[in-house]
């Protein structure tokens, strides 16, 4: 179990950056992740980590030691990969004892490890086996069992659910940071899914084009997005955005959407140096009220769809032709193209800036 | 015309075509086989009498390849056994394939890993070997008449191996492809220098690819037959060249070619049923379900 | 765009052997004109069977299927008039968008004219006009997938089959694309089966669901029907996120009032009494109970369940917690963010009006 501490690491394949002047540090035992759309570049961050790729500018230190020209079979790092790369002529047991037998430790004591690890993660039904016939979630446990065989300072996961049923995800999830609390593991984890790294992550890195967005706990990542990509990327379902204009007006500061107006002058401490400028309004779809009466003060809307997810039912609100997420409880009935009526939780509010994204409040 | 009807004759039509394509593939190896086992008399068909059947049975024709003395003296000018020809032929090949083998295949990694050579370098290799045989026979048989490499061991075996190298790093090649690097890799975390990856993991995984391609290069060596006729005349001769040699004055000795084909044979079928085994274990690890 | 309407499928035992493994046992099912229908289900449940079955790629081993009335059982892919979108789009990369859309009516034949109006319909509205002369290999995800929709659409199939076509995309665009997906099929009332495994998905845009397992149909019904009230263990335990709480008991009757006793608590349900009387066939239940429907309190309040909190997953919206009783846990679900350690005290109360009851043989819900 160790640290981890990035530099500038900066890295580009031919005129694309992937990676540009990324810094963060990971703590002994902390369950890291970095979040991000396919091709954010999670993946070359890892893969640097391990050592199998080389950065162009900054440095990689694990447990304060500089790892930048040591061989990844040095650097007692371990790491799953997205398509699992099993030995597949060799049996789950030998697959397992691989990363031993390599550093020449004795029969009996491979023999014990390759067992504990194999219950711990509940396969050792499966060691006489080879890895093809397994199932997708045993294969992913084949190989983090792989994995953390060697007690490596540093597990990588590199979107190790993503090719798991959807049921099997939710219990892969639980067992994982189950695991990783036992076990004190230090963990970074790759994963476009924002609700696996909220659920999971002791903290999170978002990450867009190479670009650090926002690193912080998961808690604040979700209430407090640093940009409209955090704050679009992270919750599901997404953030309403609407554009808008800040204006003032007998003292009283407005959002200025073409359909409607609001009043935000409790917020004029944060905003009194965007006045005039384009913003961007984001509320959550659970932070908005809707109702089949016409309410004081609440934007008339018409129903475009309904989406029952269960314990609560997701309404489509379409406002002339700005579209709108709202979450109701699950008995809320609605049909297509009844109008309803919504209201904003001002307390729930986020304003970006239009050219820069950055939040405003 | 609904799906079952259509089956049907699907399946009809595949013995029509399959049967006769069958006998007329198999049919020289039987002719072969029976020939070699025929007495003199029966050697050539007619069409009054096609002989398809020998009505005697006898090894004559192969004691005459081991020990021409006491048999069929009436071929006595032929008093050449066939022990120095297959000695040849074994040692060559065998030699060739293994040295090709080993060279090409550590080529055939670096080109798969690492790009060795460039992009196109297979596909280089591929376009020398494509040069008609024949157009350049004589320039090499020169070169070796310079050298001194006529008729000798190293000489034949260096030709095999050059000859047969391309096929070698063409096949392996496309082996090593179909292992995604990500073993590679998972095995350089696991602790592997990059020659260990090499050794201890992928190698044997392309053990299937490694057993088809030796049984290629060592049928293209075996069956040679321009390369020993021009490069070798006395110590060297291999199987081929000697199968050629049973031309009489009055007509071919088809009892001891046929006899000859058929130890040609055996040693093809041998290496063949030795690598079923690896043949059959190897395609089943590409198997993935979604 | 001329597209004609949805028609009726029916489907009656249909079964599909191999060899000795039965993958589609006696499937029944009818789904009806403009209606878009569900296939959900694990892998290996025989949901893509089916589909290959009903787009005429597998032939069953018995039992029929009817488009609008036609028994098509028996008849070739090209004659059903279905339009298939697989996993993988199966988009030809080296032909530009308009030749991949064009590419099914190239086959039957089509004078050029009529092909080249078609092509232009469906691809206004699909919003590919833009992209009509990029060769398919370049296209972004979202763009092929439109592609793949509107090759299917191109040949105005009587109803539409769409095998898993968001489980390539990453989260993100697949939440916008299911959206598109079920405005698009509402505006053109088209029928439409659609195979997941992501329940999510199913939930969120099939009219009606088809819930499957190793080849059998579990159950079928309305999104809120398969949620509220599920016909077995598999159905309650596959649909909802998090999964329903599942706890061994065993019922018991004391003093006129039938209890159901799980070792660490007990629970008053004889308010089911007589359901549970006719239809249990044991004492040995399990007690079924989602995770919004627990209630947690810090602070002792009457007939609630004591127990430590085990595991926190904060998911911004909501807080997943997960209670250890004894040797036994409930996952609770609260609204928001919910303050709380591993080691803490906590108080459960069930929604007893949204309980499930299910018999530990048969695995059918009671109640």
């Amino acid at each position: 179990m160790a640290t981890v501490k990035i530099c500038d690491l900066t890295k580009k394949f031919g005129n694309k950056i992937a990676v540009d002047h990324l810094s963060f540090k990971v703590s002994d035992g902390e369950f890291f992740c970095i979040l991000g759309p396919p091709g954010a570049g999670k993946t070359t961050i890892l893969r640097m980590i391990a050592g199998l790729e080389k950065p162009d500018e900054g440095e990689i230190y694990i447990d304060d030691q500089l790892v930048n020209n040591i061989l990844p079979a040095d650097r007692d790092v371990a790491m799953t990969f997205q398509s699992l790369a099993l030995y597949p002529n060799w049996t789950v047991y030998e697959n397992i004892a691989f990363p031993l037998r390599i550093r020449k430790y004795p029969k009996d004591e491979i023999d014990k490890k390759v067992k504990e690890v194999a219950s711990l993660l509940k396969i050792t039904h499966l060691l006489d086996r080879t890895p093809v016939l397994a199932s997708g979630g045993e294969k992913q446990r084949i190989a983090v069992a792989r994995a953390l065989v060697r007690s490596p300072k540093v597990l990588l996961l590199d979107e190790p659910l993503s090719n798991i049923d959807a049921l099997l995800r939710l219990e892969m999830r639980g067992e994982l940071k189950r695991l990783q609390t036992e076990l004190k593991q230090t963990i970074i984890y790759a994963t476009p899914d924002q609700l696996e790294a909220m659920s999971m992550a002791d903290r999170i890195a978002v990450m867009n084009a190479g670009k650090l967005q926002q690193l912080d706990v998961p808690d604040v990542i979700y209430n407090k997005p640093a940009n409209k990509f955090v704050a679009e990327y992270v919750g599901t379902p997404t953030m309403n955005f609407i554009d808008c204009t800040l204006t003032e007006k007998d003292g009283h500061i407005f959002l200025d959407a073409r359909e409607f107006t609001l009043d935000v002058t409790k917020f004029d401490e944060a905003l009194k140096e965007s006045y005039g400028r384009e913003v961007i309004l984001g509320i959550r779809p659970e932070h908005v009220q809707i109702s089949m009466e016409r309410v004081k003060n609440a934007i008339e809307g018409k129903v475009a769809l309904v989406e029952p997810l269960g314990r609560m039912t997701v309404a489509h609100i379409l406002i002339s032709d700005i579209h709108m997420q709202v979450i109701c409880p699950a008995n809320f009935k609605v049909e297509y193209g009844s109008k309803v009526w919504v209201k904003f939780d001002t307390d729930y509010l986020h304003i970006f800036d239009k050219k820069t994204g950055k939040s405003i409040l | 015309m609904d799906i079952r009807t259509k089956k049907k004759i699907e399946k009809i039509m595949r013995y029509i075509i399959l049967i006769p394509a069958t006998i007329i593939i198999l049919f020289p190896i039987y002719w072969m086989v029976i020939t070699s086992v025929k007495p003199p008399e029966e050697w050539t068909p007619t069409p009054t009498n096609p002989r398809l059947i020998p009505t005697r049975i006898t090894f004559d024709n192969y004691v005459f390849l081991f020990a021409p003395f006491g048999v069929m003296e009436t071929f006595a000018q032929f008093r050449e056994t066939i022990h120095q020809p297959l000695m040849s032929s074994l040692i060559l090949s065998g030699s060739a394939t293994v040295l090709a083998l080993v060279i090409g295949t550590c080529a055939a990694y670096a080109m798969s890993r690492y790009k060795a050579g460039g992009e196109f370098a297979p596909f280089q290799l591929l376009m020398f070997r494509m040069f008609p045989p024949i157009a350049i026979i004589v320039p090499i048989m020169i070169l070796y008449s310079m050298l001194r490499w006529l008729d000798t061991a190293h000489g034949m075996i260096i030709f095999y191996t050059v000859v047969n190298m391309p096929f070698v790093i063409w096949l392996m090649k496309s082996f090593f492809d179909d292992i995604p690097k990500d073993i590679d890799e998972a095995a350089m975390l696991d602790g592997c220098s990059p020659p260990q990856v090499f050794f201890k993991v992928i190698l044997p995984l392309v053990k299937p690819g490694i057993a088809v391609t030796a049984l290629f290069i060592f049928i293209m060596c075996w069956s040679d037959f321009l390369g020993a006729l021009v490069l070798t005349y006395r110590y060297w001769l291999t199987l081929p060249i000697a199968l050629s040699k049973y031309q009489g004055l009055f007509g071919y000795l088809y009892g001891p070619m046929a006899a000859t084909g058929v130890i040609a044979a055996v040693p093809c079928m041998v290496i063949g049923i030795i690598i079923q085994k690896y043949l059959v274990r190897g395609f089943t690890f590409g198997a993935v379900k979604r | 765009m001329a597209l004609s309407k949805g028609e009726k499928l029916e489907l009656e035992e249909l079964t599909k052997y191999f060899g000795n493994f039965c993958a589609v046992d006696h499937l029944t099912l009818e789904v009806n004109p403009g209606e878009f229908l569900s296939l959900l289900g694990p892998s290996g449940c025989g949901k893509t069977t089916t589909l290959n079955m009903i787009a005429g790629l597998l032939e069953p081993t018995y039992g029929r299927i009817l488009i609008g009335g036609r028994d098509v059982t028996y008849l070739p892919p090209i004659e059903r008039k279905v339009g298939l979108v697989f996993q993988s789009y199966a988009v030809f990369p080296h032909m530009t968008v308009y030749e991949n859309l064009a590419f099914g009516l190239k086959i039957r034949k089509m004078p050029k004219a009529e092909i080249d109006k078609k092509v232009k319909e469906v691809a206004s509205l699909l919003q590919l006009e833009d992209v009509l002369n990029v060769k398919g290999g370049k296209l972004s995800l979202d763009q092929t997938q439109r592609t793949a929709l509107g090759r299917a659409m191109v040949i105005e199939p009587t109803f539409f089959l769409l095998d898993e076509p968001l489980s390539n995309l990453d989260p993100a665009l697949r939440a916008v694309m299911r959206v598109k997906l079920k405005q698009l099929q509402k505006e053109l009332a088209q029928t439409v089966v659609y195979v997941t495994h992501d329940q999510l998905e199913a939930m969120s845009m099939a009219d009606r669901i088809a819930v499957m397992n190793a080849g059998k149909l579990q159950q079928v019904g309305t999104p809120e029907e398969v949620y509220n009230n599920p016909a077995n263990k598999f159905v309650a335990n596959f649909i909802g996120s998090p999964t329903m709480n599942f706890i061994d008991c065993t019922l018991t009757e004391k003093d006129a009032h039938i209890l159901l006793d799980a070792e660490d608590f007990t629970i008053d349900v004889t308010r089911f009494g007589e359901v549970l009387k006719k239809e249990a066939c044991g004492p040995e239940v399990i007690l079924g109970i989602r995770p919004e429907h627990v209630q947690i309190s810090m602070e002792r309040v009457k007939n609630a369940i004591e127990g430590k909190v085990a595991l926190v997953e904060q998911l911004g919206t909501e807080t997943i917690i997960t209670c250890r009783i004894g040797r036994k846990e409930i996952k609770a679900l609260m609204l928001g963010t919910y303050k709380v350690s591993i080691g803490d005290r906590l108080y459960l109360t069930l929604n007893m009006d949204r309980l499930h009851i299910i018999d530990k043989k048969t695995e059918k819900v009671i109640v």
